[in-house]
Parts: C-alpha cells; structure tokens; sequence
C-alpha cells in the first residue's frame, strides 16, 4: 500500500520535469515552426518549378529537420549547465537515471510535435506529399530508401547521440559539432560494415535493423556515466563515457549484425515456384530453396542445386541448365553457374563479378540463354547504377566451359525510332548458335516498334527480322529453340498476324484469322511441330486453334465456355506425346484440370484439389499434367489416366 | 534585556543564568512570574534554544524557577532568598579563602578587619571615579 | 541519541589535488553543527557528497543506520540543502520554483512556505535571475524548510550578504531550531554567526577533520596566554597543544588547547613578568587551528 503511494507520488514530479524541458526549450520548438512555415511558403510560391520544389524539400527533411533534432538533442543539459542548476537537480530525491530519462523523453517529444507538424503540413499542402514520395535514395541494398524514412531515423539518430553526450560539455556548440562527426562517422563505418557483409551474405541486412542498437549502446552509456561520474569533472565523465560507449558499441553491432543476419529474411518471396520448364520429359523449376527438376518416371522431386537462388530464370539446353546466383545480397555479387541436368558438375562461370577488374564488375546481368547444344552461352548485362540504367545493355558470351568469355556494348540506337535505349533481351540462338535472336522492345510509348534481330557477335552485324511486333510479352519459343511465335501489326492490315518463324532457315509463315488470337496462350508441341493458340471472337466466344507445321494449315479448332466470372483465359500445354491437351480452366470459382483428345473434345475433366485463386498454369508431361498452387507456393502432380493427386514441392 | 557576550570566559548558558538571577536579585522579575519561553529568548538573542533551555534546566535544578507543563517556566517563590543564600555562599568562599590567607601571615582579627576596611573604600571610590557601570 | 549521519573513511580527489583523506564524522540528532574549513578546503565537496550531487571515490556514508549509495534519493526527503551559490533554473518564478520543488518532497508543507513568502514580502511572480542575493538565500531556506526536513545542511549560504541579512537568516534558523529541533549541519568560513548557534565543532583541514567536539568544551579548553618576560623570551617552550605562537620583543603569546592548571603551571617555570590568560571566539578559534 505505502509502495502505491510513494508511486503516486512520484507522479507530480515527472509532470513537473516533463513541463519544465518544454518550456526550456520552447524556443527551438519556435525556431522550427517557423521554418516550416517559409518553407511552406517557398514551396506554396513556386509551384511550377519542380526542381526547386524538390530541392527545398530535400533540405528539409534530410538537412534542417535532423539539424533541429541535433539542437533538441544538444540541449538536453545546457540550463543546468548554465545556472549551475544541476547541483540542485541532483541534490533533488529523485534518481539520476530518472532525471535521464524523462528528459531524453520530453526532448524526443518536442521532436515528435515538430514532426508531426511537418507531416501534417504534407497532407495539407497540395502536392508536397508526392513530391516527399518521389524522393528516394539508391543505398545499393535491397531498394532504395525514400528521403522521409531516412529523415526520420537521421533525426532519431542524431538526437539520440546528442542527447547520450550533451552532458559531457557546457558549450552546445561542442556537443552539436561531436554529434555530427559521431553520427556521420558511425553512418560510414556501419555503411562500410554493411556493405562488406553483404558480399557473402544471401540474406537481408538492413541498416534500419542495425541503427536502434547503436542507438541504445548510445543511450546505456549515457545513463551510466551520468548515473556513476562525477557530474562536475568534465575529462572524468567523457573518458568513462567513450570507454563505455566504445564497448557497447562493438557489443551491440556484433549482436545486431547476428540478429538480422538470424531472422533476415529471404530476398524475394519465399513461396514462389519459378520458373517450370519442361525440357525433355522431365520438368524443373526454382524456388528460394534452390533449383529442383521432377522425373515423371520415377515420380519423384529431387534437388539439383542447393544454393539460395535469388534470380529465378534459368535456361536449359544440350543437357545443361543455366542459372543465375547471388552469393551476398549485393547486387554486384551476381554468379551465372551453369551444370548438368542431373545437378553434377556445376561450374561457376562469372563469380567475384563485383571485382573491379572483372568484366562484369557493376553490370546487373539478365537475359540469359544456354544454345541449344549447351555450348555457349549468352546473356546481357545492364549498368547497376539505377541513373545509368536507362542505357544500352552489354551484350556477354562465352563457353558453357567458362572459357572464352567476350563482351560488347550493344547500341542500336540507328535502328530508327528509338531515341532512347531499348530494353533488350536474347530470345534465342540460331543458326546453329552462332547467332542470336535479340528483342528490342522501346521503354516509352507503345510497343509498336518493336522489332526482333538477327545479331552476330562475331561480325557484329544484324539484321531486323520483324518489326512492329506487338506480343506475347514472352515470345514463345519451341523446345529446342527452333520455332519462334509472335504476333506483329501489319501495315496494310489493322489486325495482329500470327507469325512463326523457324530459327534454322529464318522461314516465316504467317497465320491469319478474322478473330482476334489471344497472344498469352500460345504453347509449341514438344516436337516442335504443332502450335495451339487461343482465339477470342466477340468478347465471349473462345476457339481453341491447333496449326500444323508441317501441313501448313490449321487442323483443329473447337469452342470452349468459359466462366462469365473468369474473364482470362487459363493456360494449357501438349501431354500424352503431343497428342492430347491439357487445359486448366475455371468454372463458377471452381478449378478443372481438362483433359481434350486430338479433335479437342474433353475427354474427361479432373478437379484441381485446392481452392483456384489464380488463373492456373499447367505442363505436360506425358500422362502428368503439373499444376502451381500459387498462393502456397507448391507444385501438385496429376496422374491424367488414373486422375491421383499428388503434392510434389512444398514448402 | 539581557544581554550576552560572546568573548566572555563565561558560556552564554552561565551568562543566561547569572543575568536572571540578577534580575530576580533587583526584583525586575518577581516570584510566580513567567520567564520568557525558550523559544522567544532564544529568538531574540539568536543563539541555540538549546542554550536557553540547559540555562532553564539548571536553574530548575537550583530550585530557582520551575516548570508548568505547557505554560513555561515561571520565576520561584523562594528564588530570592535562594540567590541571596547562594551569593553568599560564593562570597563566603572567596572571604574564607583570604581569612585563611591572612591567618598564615600571622594577621590578627584587628588587621584583617582593616586591611578590608581600606581595601574596600580604595575599590569602591575608584568606582565611582571610573564610572563604569558593571 | 542516534547519529541521523554517519561518514565513514571518505575520500575524494579532484585530478591530483585530494580533498578528503579518509574522512569521518557523526552528525547526533537534534544538534547544531558548526563544519569550518578554509576556502577550497573540502567543505563545499563534502556536502555535495552527502546530497548525493557527486560521487565519493571511496567509503561509506548512512543516513539513521542505513547504507546510503551515490544513486539512492529517497533519503533526500528528508534533508533540506541551502547551497552555497544560488542554483535555480533562473527562468522560473519563485511560484514555479516552489512549485516545483514541492514536487519532490512528500511532506512538503504549503502552508509554511507560503507563510514564509509573506513574511519574506517575496512576489511570487519575479523571476529569480531578477532576484538579488539576499532574495535568493531567502528562497533558498523556504526551499529547504518548507519540506520540514529532519536535516538541515547549509553550505556558506550567508557569505557575500550584509550582516542585518545574516542575522535574520540566523533568526530564522533559530526559529526551526526552536519548533522543529532540526539536525543542522553549517558549513561556513564566515564563523561570527556560527558561534551563537553551534553546539558541536568540527574543523575540516588537509582533508580530514583536525578538531571534532563539542564546542563548549572546546570553548572552555582554548585559551590565549601572554606572556611578558623581563629579559629574553625563553628559547624553546616544550609543551604539547600550542597551537601558534607569536614572539615580539620580550612578549610572547601562545593559542593553546587544551588548556589545563599543568600547562600553567608549566608555563609560570618560565618566570613571566605577567601571564594573562583569555578565552577566544570562535573565530580565533578557528584561525588558530588551521594555521
């Protein structure tokens, strides 16, 4: 009971100090209204000049609003310092770590109002909130940091700091310039520190995971100096302080770093399935786990790579897989490993592309293709850093040995109609690998020009195969990087053309059709030798479209129903040898998994075992039909003749 | 007023006492009349109360005053005969003492009355004539 | 009588210069504490230990038998402080500061201080960096009596004030001492005012206390003693308790302590023309002890 009233009567006391640091410090709050308010003004007077707008929003957020915590912060003992009073604080029946502390809060209050104020006048002011937005920060980790996030953790950085060491000197001015190297210098060093980890390291570090800590050694080592020196010994307090701050310091990095390393978090998601190929009977894919490749002979899942992937694309040829690694979450510290089908062998074909002598060294590579025989290789490299990005890419290839590897700056900025770089891709190899189908497809405007190339690295000459291609997005290519599918816009004919253009002999063959074909859907036969493609005829009518290559005509077509509610049309590919067709589709919310024969009249119809939120990609193989449940991230085989479920990848 | 003198050989407790009995001697203060409280005296001289209150304690225990619970201290019925007992007692010391004296120098009743005689009128007219008062 | 402070083996240094060597002392209940020391001495390093303001390097301290340790605060309740230095936030007003203040101390008596402010004709509403000294120290003993602290300690809080302000602050201190009986402790260089008041001395020099005693008996034991020598004086006096010594001419006067009818006996061996024996004040007293 007397426990309770002496709590009680603590309270009067904290109230009392809490109001007597607003009003000490009432002027810097003063101070910085007012700067708000011209800056509001500033802003307000010059709403067609984005660039100043800009600028003065930046110095704001990044330069005067820490300035102001580093002033709160500073404060934080100069009116005991000043009148002496700090004898009387002491000599006050109040703890010392007490006195620490509602101070530290009542300062980090003011700083919040302060806050709080700049925020409100972004909601306010008309186009402040999306010009704070745009601004961000490239800190060479996972994305980029927007100038308010690290506004606000500069401002908590640096009133802490300052708050943690304002006792240490009389003159504020001292306490102000100390906390400024301080905090630049620990920003470097844990900048630095970061930023080396990260080379080995696949897993997500933050710096945001590693400030609070530093923050806290700051603020230990604060209230046990105050709490055991001798408050008017000025070398004692700061040797006592830097000794121990030093210590928790090193302390509270190490132990941070361990933390975040512990519970980081895995780049990307971890539920995905990336990526299914189906290359020669077998099916692979990736996942956050590594990359894994189902046998449909023996029925089983195994893994072929363990490593961490985090870029999912991979590309299988001539026996070989190709695919690309970060060992450190970095983005320089890309590997491209290339091994066999079954997992062996794998070698590392770029590793350490963030040395500064490597010819990879600050280039983000993507695009990568294995020729068919799984001799060469070949990908593109795009400059890592983000302003530069917008540039032509670096066309790379070498042997799938890891010998010969060559390099060229790609620019077909004389290919007329694109002012500025293209995004670039390699479609595929041709010519028996000695070429490669290069897309170009314009950043701005419409797609409308984009055009596909003939490219020889060797000769470095080209030839534009087709232009004014207007899909699929992914251009189809067949299993054996033979046949190419794509859709362009002719100039005499308003409608899109179906095209298919074989790799080996650069035939094109056209496919025409009144109806509109529906570019996403197109699936090759595993041969090589029949397309199917979906056609829309009025919003609502759907053909089912099969061309023969080799007969150069269509051979079937069929309608489906589709479900009002499921507007797109789901995915399907070949099974039974390329003579039967497996469709994913929805009807009424539920999921089937149809089963069509050669003339496209459903044989028979299986339920999908789990509830189809998303539109349902199938692969065939053979009698199995694979199926993603994408919003668990597994795999799910089906026996098509015995119509057996089976889940074959979970996580 | 009394008055005390911080040089003085005496301690200001002996000081408080002599100067009330001297004033129950001259009848300023007179039996059953309230001396001042402790608080108050100490007040005015601006010394320790607990000055004040040893002087009371003793002169109670001399029979000099006494207390009423609650109302203070009061001047005594026989303090001042008891003064008078005690300052003869003080003198008769001293007298003995030079009688004792005068005895060893083989001085005789006589004498000794003379001696005291002239001794005490010299004393006294230099008293006058210095004109200090004591 | 219990002791409401004990110092056990203190020692404090400030870089190399020492200022307390294992020093000890007992506060009684109830008693008026006269602390002297020269300037810089340690009194003012003492006291602040005792506040808990700053920390000692070494020993021990109890208030009423219990351990007190750099960081407690709870026995500060119940110990008034008038510093030396005035040492308030100077924006505040008197209200503010007693405001304040009140929050700190569970018994704090509103009532007192606001007589006190009356008969101080303090306005509440002045800001004390307006305050004059004297104003100050008055504020300062409302500070520290209004919570009606057991323990009064005061560290030279009369010094740089004229002496009609000193007595009445004396004056007012006799009034607690008379009401309360508060423990005081009074930490002063400036000892004519301590003398009236002060009931146990205790002298602060190189470090540690070189006197602690009751001070009538100290009073009583110190004596001045001259001497006048028909000749020459005599070369050495071999005598234990001299405390200083001044020869001119065929005079001699010595401070001795403890006085005693030996040492005058002793001294008349000597034979003096004329030795006259006189009692010091406190002030001589002190002068002589740490001389």
């Amino acid at each position: 009971m007397s426990l309770k009233i002496e709590r009680a009567l603590e309270e009067p006391m904290f109230g009392k100090l809490f109001l007597k640091e607003w009003r000490e410090k009432i002027n810097i709050f003063i101070f910085a209204l007012i700067a708000i308010l011209l800056f509001l003004l500033v802003f307000l007077t010059n709403s067609n000049e984005r660039e100043l707008r800009e600028l003065s929003a930046s110095a704001m957020i990044l330069i005067f609003l820490p300035f102001v915590a580093l002033l709160l912060g500073s404060s934080g003992f100069y009116a005991e310092f000043r009148d002496d009073a700090w004898a009387y604080l002491f000599s006050r029946p109040v703890k010392k770590w007490k006195i620490w502390i509602i101070k530290y809060f009542s300062l980090l209050a003011i700083l919040f109002s302060i806050l709080l104020i700049f925020v409100l006048a972004m909601q306010i002011t008309p186009g402040l909130k999306e010009i704070v937005r745009s601004l961000t920060f490239p800190t060479g980790f996972e994305r980029d940091i927007s100038f308010f996030t690290l506004g606000l953790l500069l401002n908590l950085f640096f009133f802490t700091i300052a708050f943690s060491i304002s006792f240490m000197s009389e003159k504020q001015f001292i306490i102000i310039f100390a906390s400024i190297l301080i905090g630049l210098g620990l920003t470097f060093v844990l900048y630095e520190h970061l930023y080396f980890l990260q080379l080995f390291y696949p897993y997500r570090l933050g710096l945001k995971g590693i400030f609070p800590f530093v923050a806290l050694s700051f603020i230990s080592a604060s209230i046990l100096t105050f709490m055991k020196s001798d408050f008017s010994q000025m070398r004692k307090k700061i040797s006592f302080f830097s000794k121990l701050g030093a210590l928790f310091l090193i302390i509270s990095i190490g132990l941070s770093t361990a933390w975040t390393m512990a519970s980081g978090s895995f780049i990307g998601s971890r539920e995905v399935i990336y990526n299914l190929h189906t290359f020669e009977g077998d099916a692979y894919f990736s996942t956050y786990k590594g990359i894994f490749r189902y046998l449909p002979s023996v029925d089983k899942v195994e893994k072929i790579e363990k490593s961490k992937l985090t870029f999912p694309l991979i590309s299988i040829g001539g026996g070989k897989i190709l695919f690309s690694n970060y060992k450190g979450w970095r983005e320089d510290t890309q590997e491209l490993w290339v091994m066999n089908t079954d997992g062996s062998q794998g070698k590392c074909l770029i590793c350490n592309s963030h040395k500064k002598d490597s010819l990879l060294n600050n280039f983000h590579l993507y695009s990568f293709l294995i020729s068919p025989d799984g001799k060469k290789v070949a990908f593109l490299g795009l400059p890592l850093k983000k302003i530069a990005r917008s540039s032509w890419p670096n066309l790379f290839w070498m042997n799938s040995d890891g010998t010969g590897l060559r390099s060229m700056p790609l620019d077909f900025s004389k290919i007329n109609n694109f002012r500025y770089a293209a995004w670039t891709e390699i479609v595929a190899w041709a010519e028996f690998g000695n070429n490669l189908v290069i897309l170009l497809r314009p950043r701005s405007g419409s797609t409308a020009f984009t055009k596909i190339l003939m490219f020889s690295p060797e000769n470095e000459t080209y030839k534009i195969l087709a232009e004014n291609i207007t899909g699929p997005w992914r251009l189809p290519v067949s299993e054996g990087q033979d046949f190419l599918a794509f859709f362009y816009r002719s100039e005499s004919e308003e409608k899109k053309i179906l095209t298919l253009l074989n790799l080996k002999s650069l035939e094109k063959k056209e496919i025409s059709r009144d109806d509109l074909i529906k570019p996403g859907k197109i699936k090759w036969s595993k041969n090589g030798e029949k397309i199917v493609f979906l056609s829309e005829k009025n919003k609502s009518e759907f053909h089912l479209v099969v061309y023969s290559l080799s007969r150069q005509k269509i051979i079937n077509t069929k309608e489906l129903n589709q479900d009002k509610s499921f507007p797109f049309i789901t995915r399907m590919d070949w099974v039974f040898n390329d003579q039967k067709l497996a469709l994913g589709s929805v009807t009424s919310g539920k999921g089937y998994l149809k089963v069509l024969d050669k003339d496209l009249n459903e044989e028979k119809r299986i339920d999908i075992p789990f509830p189809a939120k998303y539109p349902l990609d199938v692969w065939g193989l053979n009698n199995i039909a694979l199926i993603i449940d994408y919003d668990k991230g597994e795999l799910w085989r089906v026996n098509l003749e015995t119509e057996e479920w089976r889940k074959i990848y979970e996580n | 007023m009394i008055k005390i003198d911080l040089a003085s050989f005496l301690p200001i407790y002996e000081q408080i006492k002599k100067e009330i009995k001297r004033k129950i001697t001259l009848e300023v203060l007179k039996p059953h009349e309230p001396l001042p409280s402790i608080r108050d005296l100490a007040s005015e001289l601006i010394i320790n109360p607990n000055t004040v209150a040893r002087a009371y304690r003793e002169l109670e225990r001399e029979g000099f005053i006494y207390t009423r619970k609650g109302k203070g201290c009061y001047v005594s019925d026989n303090s001042a005969s008891l003064i008078k007992k005690e300052r003869d007692r003080t003198l008769n010391q001293i007298l003995d003492q030079v009688i004792e004296e005068a005895t060893k120098f083989n001085l005789r009743e006589e004498e000794i009355k003379r001696l005291f005689e002239q001794r005490l009128r010299l004393v006294m007219d230099e008293k006058k004539k210095g004109g200090r008062d004591e | 009588m219990s002791e409401i402070l004990k110092m056990q083996n203190l020692n404090k240094r400030f870089g190399r210069k020492i200022v307390l060597k294992n020093f000890s002392m007992a506060l009684e209940e109830g008693k008026v504490y006269g602390l002297l020391g020269k300037n810089g001495e340690g009194k003012t390093t003492l006291i602040r230990m005792i506040m808990g303001v700053i920390p000692a390097d070494s020993g021990e301290m109890f208030y009423k038998d219990k351990k007190i340790n750099f960081n407690d605060s709870s026995y500060k309740k119940q110990i008034g402080y008038i510093p030396e230095d005035p040492f308030f936030f100077s924006w505040m007003t008197i209200k503010e500061l007693l405001d304040f203040n009140s929050s700190f101390y569970p018994s704090w008596n509103f009532r007192k201080a606001m007589d006190y402010s009356e008969r101080f004709s303090l306005d509440k509403k002045t800001k004390i960096k307006h305050l004059s000294r004297g104003m100050k120290l008055k504020l300062g003993l409302i500070a520290a009596l209004a919570s009606e602290p057991q323990l009064l300690i005061l560290d030279d809080p009369t010094s740089g004030l004229d002496v009609p302000t000193r007595q009445d602050f004396l004056k007012d201190i006799v009034r607690e001492l008379s009401d309360a009986g508060t423990t005081i402790l009074f930490s002063t260089h400036l000892v004519h005012e301590l003398e009236r008041i002060v009931e146990h001395l205790s002298i602060l020099h190189g470090g540690h206390l070189i006197l602690d005693d009751d001070y009538e008996r100290v009073k009583d034991l110190t004596r001045r003693v001259r001497m006048t020598f028909e000749d020459s004086l005599p070369e050495q006096i071999e005598m234990g308790g001299i405390l200083s010594e001044l020869k001119k001419g065929n005079r001699m006067e010595m401070v001795i302590y403890p006085w005693d009818v030996e040492k005058e006996r002793k001294l008349n061996m000597f034979s003096p023309l004329r030795l006259e024996v006189e009692p010091l004040s406190l002030e001589e007293i002190f002068v002589s002890f740490v001389s």
